[in-house]
C-alpha cells in the first residue's frame, strides 16, 4: 500500500490553508483510510461513513497537527478510533436489544445477537470478492476481539510496522507483538478449529 | 522455553525477520513437529492473502463530499454566527446595564438603610429640633418633649433632696400637688365627708367649725381620724388647739353619757411648736402597738414623745401634764392641763389601731397597719412615703428632727422609680 509519507509539501500547504493541497492530501489517503475502517467495521456503507467522519476531522484539527508522529500515523489513529467506538456503539445497541430478555427461550436470540455482525448481509463490496478464502479470512477477522482486530488490520491490511501501530494504537511496542501473535493464533482458530499447536 | 511457544521467534519467522540461527531452530522444529508446520503454514498464508487482498475502493468523491459538507456545514455555522452576532451584542449590551445596574440599586439600599439606622434618633424626630427662642406649648409638644420636661423636673427634685434628711423635703414641691389631690382621693374613698372636709381645712375656724366637731373619734381605729387630727393639730395655733381639744373632749363625754361611743381622743397638746407634732403622735401609740409593728425608733424619736408615751400608759393625767413639760423642756403652762386631764391617756394601750401617719413621723417606717375591725384605711407601701409627704404639708415646716436621734434615710428610689414608670402621670401633671 502506498504510504504517502512524502506529501509534506501538501501537509504544509493544506495547514497555511491552500484548499487544493489538502484536497490533495485527503485524498491520497482516503482508500487507505477506508480499507482499515472496512476491515474494522466489516461493512462498507459504515467504512465510508466512517472515512468521511475522519477526514472532516483531519480538517478541523490539522491546525493542532504538531508533527511529533508521521501524518499517516496520525490520520490512521483517528480513523482507528472512530472505528473502535463505532464498534462499540454497535455492540451495545445488539446486545442491549436482545441480552435484556432473560428467558430461556430467548438464549437463542442472545446468542444470535453476538453473531449479528457477522452476519449481516454483504455488501456490494463482499459480493464481488472472489475468493472464498479471503471472504472467509475476512469474516474471521471481524469475530476477531477489536484490538487483535486491529493489530492485524493495521500490520496485514495497512502494512504499518511495530512502532507506528504502537503510536497508533497508543500501546507499548511489546504490547503490539503479543496482541498480534495471539490475534493470528486466534485467527488460525477460527478458520481451522483443529489446528493446535 | 521451547521455541514453538516464543511469540516473537514465531512471529520474526512468519515476517522473515529471524536470524539465521533462530531461523534454523524453527526449521527444524516445523519438520519435527507437523502441527506446528501446519500452525505455521496457515499463520503465514493468512498474512500473505491480507496483504495480498486488493483495497477496496472507496465511494466516489468521498473526499470531495466530505469536504463539502465541511464547507457547507461551516457557511452554515457562519451564517448562524453572523446572524445571531447582533442579537448576541444586543443581549450582551443589555446584560451589564442591568447587572450592574441591579448591584448599584442593591447598594444604594444597603448603604441608605445603614446610613439611616446610623442616625441618631434625635435627627431623626424632627419636632425635636424646634428651636428654643419659639413660644413652647407643652399641649402641642409631642410625647417625646413632654417626658423631658418630666424628667428635667425629677433631675431637679433629685437635686434639691442632696443632702437633706427630711423625707418630705426629699419629693420636693413638685410633687405636692398631686400628693395633695392623691391625699383627698384617700381620705374622700376612706373617711366620712365631715373629715374630709377637717382634713381640706387649713384655718383655725374651719377646723373649729368642721373638724372637732364633726369628729367625734368613736372610731379610733380610723386612720383617717388620726390623720385629721394630727393636721388639726398642726394648722391650729396652740391655744385654738387646746380649746379645740377641750371642746371636743366635752362633746366626747357627752356622747360617751349617751352610751353612743367610748372617747378616746389623742393627746392633741402642743408645748411647743417644735415638739407638739411628735407628743402627740407618740400619745397615739403604746409600747405594745410600737412592738408590733417593729417601731423601735419609736422610742428613739425624742425624750418627749418617750415620755409622754410611758406616762400615757402608766400615770394619772395630772402626772403625764407635768412629765411631759419636763421632759419635753417646755414651758410648763404651755401644755394644756386640761386636755391631758379630760383625756383617758390609758385608753390608748387598748388601741390596736395603727395611724400611717403617726407611723411615718415617728420613724418613717414605712408600715401601716389596722389589726382591727375598721380596716378602712389601709395604706399600701408604696404610699407610706406619700403619707410622710401628706403629714409634712399638714405639718408644715414645724417638724425638726430630734437632734439627738439618727433621722430615718429615706427611700428615694422607691416613689421616684414608681412615678418615672408612669410617664402618662408625669406628662399629664397640670
Amino acid at each position: 500500500m502506498d504510504h504517502p509519507s512524502s506529501n509534506t509539501a501538501d501537509l504544509d500547504h493544506a495547514r497555511s490553508g491552500d484548499r487544493a493541497a489538502l484536497g490533495r492530501l485527503l485524498k491520497t489517503h482516503e482508500r487507505r483510510v477506508f480499507n482499515v475502517c472496512l476491515r474494522m467495521v466489516n461493512h462498507a456503507d459504515d467504512a465510508a461513513e466512517l472515512t468521511q467522519d475522519t477526514l472532516v476531522k483531519v480538517v478541523q484539527n490539522i491546525d493542532g497537527f504538531r508533527g511529533d508522529s508521521q501524518f499517516t500515523t496520525w490520520l490512521t489513529r483517528i480513523a482507528m478510533n472512530l472505528a473502535i467506538s463505532h464498534l462499540r456503539k454497535r455492540k451495545l445497541r445488539h446486545t442491549t436489544s436482545l441480552d435484556t430478555a432473560g428467558t430461556p427461550a430467548l438464549k437463542l436470540a442472545g446468542g444470535l445477537s453476538q453473531t449479528l455482525p457477522q452476519t449481516r448481509e454483504p455488501d456490494a463490496y463482499s459480493r464481488v470478492e472472489q475468493n472464498d478464502d479471503l471472504r472467509q479470512l475476512y469474516q474471521a477477522l471481524a469475530e476477531l476481539d477489536t484490538d487483535q482486530r486491529a493489530v492485524i488490520v493495521l500490520r496485514d491490511i495497512d502494512q504499518m510496522d511495530y512502532q507506528n501501530i504502537a503510536e497508533t494504537l497508543e500501546v507499548p511496542v511489546g504490547t503490539v507483538k503479543s496482541r498480534l501473535f495471539r490475534a493470528r493464533l486466534a485467527l488460525r482458530q477460527r478458520l481451522k478449529p483443529a489446528v493446535t499447536h | 522455553m521451547d521455541p514453538r511457544h516464543d511469540p516473537n521467534l514465531i512471529l520474526g519467522y512468519l515476517e522473515g525477520d529471524l536470524t539465521p540461527d533462530d531461523q534454523a531452530k524453527i526449521e527444524a522444529l516445523r519438520t519435527a513437529d507437523p502441527d506446528f508446520a501446519a500452525l505455521l503454514d496457515g499463520m503465514q498464508s493468512d498474512r500473505q492473502l491480507l496483504q495480498s487482498a486488493t483495497p477496496a475502493a472507496p465511494p466516489a468523491g468521498l473526499t470531495d463530499i466530505a469536504l463539502a459538507g465541511l464547507e457547507r456545514s461551516m457557511l452554515l455555522d457562519n451564517h448562524d454566527a453572523i446572524a445571531a452576532r447582533p442579537t448576541r451584542r444586543s443581549r450582551f449590551r443589555l446584560a451589564p446595564l442591568l447587572t450592574y445596574g441591579g448591584i448599584a440599586a442593591v447598594l444604594a439600599l444597603t448603604a441608605g438603610a445603614v446610613l439611616n439606622s446610623l442616625r441618631p434618633p434625635e435627627a431623626a424626630a424632627p419636632v425635636a429640633n424646634t428651636p428654643a427662642s419659639e413660644p413652647f406649648d407643652i399641649a402641642q409638644a409631642p410625647i417625646q418633649a413632654q417626658r423631658e420636661i418630666a424628667r428635667r423636673d425629677r433631675a431637679a427634685v433629685a437635686f434639691d433632696t442632696t443632702g437633706s434628711t427630711d423625707t418630705t423635703d426629699a419629693l420636693g414641691a413638685s410633687n405636692t400637688q398631686r400628693l395633695e389631690k392623691k391625699k383627698e382621693n384617700v381620705l374622700q374613698e376612706n373617711l366620712p365627708q365631715e373629715e374630709v372636709a377637717l382634713a381640706k381645712a387649713t384655718d383655725t375656724d374651719s377646723i373649729d367649725a368642721a373638724g372637732i366637731a364633726s369628729n367625734s373619734f368613736a372610731d379610733d381605729s380610723n386612720t383617717g381620724s388620726r390623720i385629721a387630727a394630727s393636721k388639726q393639730v398642726a394648722q391650729a395655733a396652740p391655744a385654738t388647739v387646746a380649746s379645740s381639744a377641750f371642746e371636743k373632749t366635752n362633746t366626747l363625754n357627752e356622747a360617751d353619757a349617751t352610751g353612743e361611743s367610748h372617747p378616746r381622743v389623742a393627746k392633741t397638746q402642743q408645748p411647743t411648736t417644735t415638739h407638739a407634732p411628735q407628743a402627740m403622735t407618740a400619745a397615739t401609740l403604746s409600747d405594745h402597738q410600737a412592738k408590733t409593728l417593729g417601731m423601735d425608733s419609736l422610742h428613739d424619736t425624742g425624750a418627749q414623745a418617750q415620755g409622754l408615751l410611758s406616762l400615757a400608759a402608766q400615770d394619772s393625767p395630772q402626772e403625764v401634764a407635768a412629765k411631759v413639760a419636763l421632759e419635753t423642756n417646755a414651758q410648763p403652762k404651755s401644755i394644756s392641763s386640761e386636755a391631758l386631764a379630760l383625756t383617758d391617756i390609758k385608753d390608748f394601750k387598748e388601741t390596736e389601731s395603727l395611724v400611717g401617719a403617726s407611723t411615718a413621723i415617728m420613724g418613717g417606717t414605712p408600715q401601716t397597719r389596722s389589726k382591727n375591725k375598721s380596716d378602712s384605711l389601709r395604706i399600701s407601701p408604696n404610699t407610706q412615703a406619700e403619707t410622710a409627704l401628706l403629714l409634712q404639708t399638714v405639718f408644715s415646716n414645724d417638724l425638726t428632727p430630734n437632734p439627738t436621734t439618727t433621722p430615718p434615710q429615706p427611700n428615694w428610689a422607691q416613689p421616684l422609680h414608681r412615678l418615672g414608670d408612669d410617664w402618662t402621670r408625669w406628662t399629664t401633671l397640670p
